[in-house]
């Protein structure tokens, strides 16, 4: 299709750099060759907080969450996740979630699994905020798959980078976590797994689809 | 424009063993990610991604490959390969319900290079067997031909694929 021509379209031969028009860009658009392929739905950023809530997830398959800079309020807590199917009204606690994954630190390396969880995933940040630094903070990704889509689980795969949450000593984490029930998961929630509050920039992400 | 480029999207057509996605790669980019989402089978079967080269064919040799597999309620296994003849290690296995299936995403690096192999790393989730897998890979072709497609598949045991859908984009660097 020759773009960039207002009013009649012509016999193109040659490839033309001329100006898109509207319904050049959404022609494009539609065939998923036009924009970019990560589409930010959405920046929080927590402060002493104990819930952050993602309750607009756009309509995609797969969903990426970053997370920037996540210190918790105390020693010895970990950054998890949960998933809502009422739209962010409440949140999915029940200890049928499954996760499995490894810790690695500079000291230790572990399995992490569980077939009783109460979060969803693996856990998100090894995190030593109790040293009250917030030098010493935890990043992560975490990729998931069909939280919108009725007929499968919610799965979900992580990886995180930070300090390890009693030694401050080097810690990175990967693994994966499944909510198995085939339902449409509509809001995703971060917390602290503990009493405690965090601080943090995460961002959602819709991976596109045509 | 942003970096990461949709080039091709394909769905699984039910009742295949194999599904190919071609003429994907190309000088264009040096790094690939490719999504793989919804992914069941017909039986529980073993899964493999294998490499297109320019001229059309499948390689099905020397590959090195390792991976990971952590389950949710058993020990965890580590998968290794020398050799091998897909890029996935022998016992990754697709579920076979729509429900538990199998989703991932995974890197390739210099898939068209003529001086460098091709690079693979990926990690995975999927249920099965009451339970959670998940698969941390690595994966290298060694051979420096040019890679312009890859293909998945099951089989060995039987099965054929009855749903998933492939995406994958170009990392782009604008100099």
């Amino acid at each position: 299709m020759p773009y960039g021509y207002l009013g009649q379209t012509p016999n193109q031969q040659v490839k033309n750099s001329g100006v898109f028009s509207v319904g050049d860009a959404k022609a494009l658009t539609d065939v998923g060759q036009l924009g970019g392929s990560l589409e930010l739905i959405e920046e929080q950023t927590a402060s002493s907080s104990s819930t952050l809530d993602f309750t607009n997830l756009g309509n995609y398959d797969v969903h990426l969450f970053t997370g920037h800079n996540i210190n918790m309020s105390a020693n010895n807590q970990f950054f998890r996740a949960r998933l809502s199917n009422d739209g962010g009204s409440s949140f999915i606690t029940s200890a049928t979630q499954q996760r499995a994954g490894i810790r690695n630190t500079t000291t230790f390396s572990s399995d992490a699994k569980s077939t009783t969880d109460t979060f969803f995933g693996h856990y998100l940040t090894d995190n030593s905020g109790g040293y009250s630094s917030t030098a010493d903070n935890g990043n992560f990704y975490l990729y998931c798959y069909n939280l919108l889509n009725s007929s499968k689980y919610s799965f979900c795969t992580s990886q995180s980078t930070g300090l390890e949450q009693s030694s401050s000593t080097y810690s990175a984490m990967f693994g994966g976590g499944v909510l198995p029930t085939a339902e449409t998961h509509n809001a995703v929630r971060f917390l602290n797994s503990s009493t405690g509050t965090f601080s943090g920039v995460i961002k959602c992400y819709g991976v596109k689809q045509i | 424009m942003s970096n990461l480029r949709l080039i091709n999207e394909t769905t699984v057509t039910s009742g295949v063993s194999t599904i190919s996605t071609t003429d994907v790669f190309s000088a264009d980019f040096d790094i690939y990610k490719i999504t793989l989402e919804g992914f069941y089978a017909s039986t529980i079967d073993y899964f493999y991604l294998r490499l297109i080269n320019s001229s059309g064919s499948v390689i099905a040799t020397t590959y090195d490959v390792a991976s990971l597999e952590m389950k949710s309620d058993g020990a965890f296994n580590n998968r290794l390969g020398t050799n091998f003849t897909a890029m996935f290690p022998s016992t990754n296995y697709l579920p076979n319900s729509e429900a538990e299936n199998y989703n991932g995403v995974f890197y390739l690096f210099n898939p068209t290079s003529s001086s460098s192999y091709s690079f693979m790393l990926g990690q995975s989730n999927e249920a099965e067997y009451s339970a959670m897998y998940s698969n941390k890979y690595i994966g290298v072709l060694k051979q420096t031909s040019s890679i312009t497609g890859f293909q998945l598949s099951v089989g060995t045991l039987g099965g054929t694929l009855s749903g998933g859908k492939i995406r994958t984009y170009g990392l782009r660097v604008d100099s």
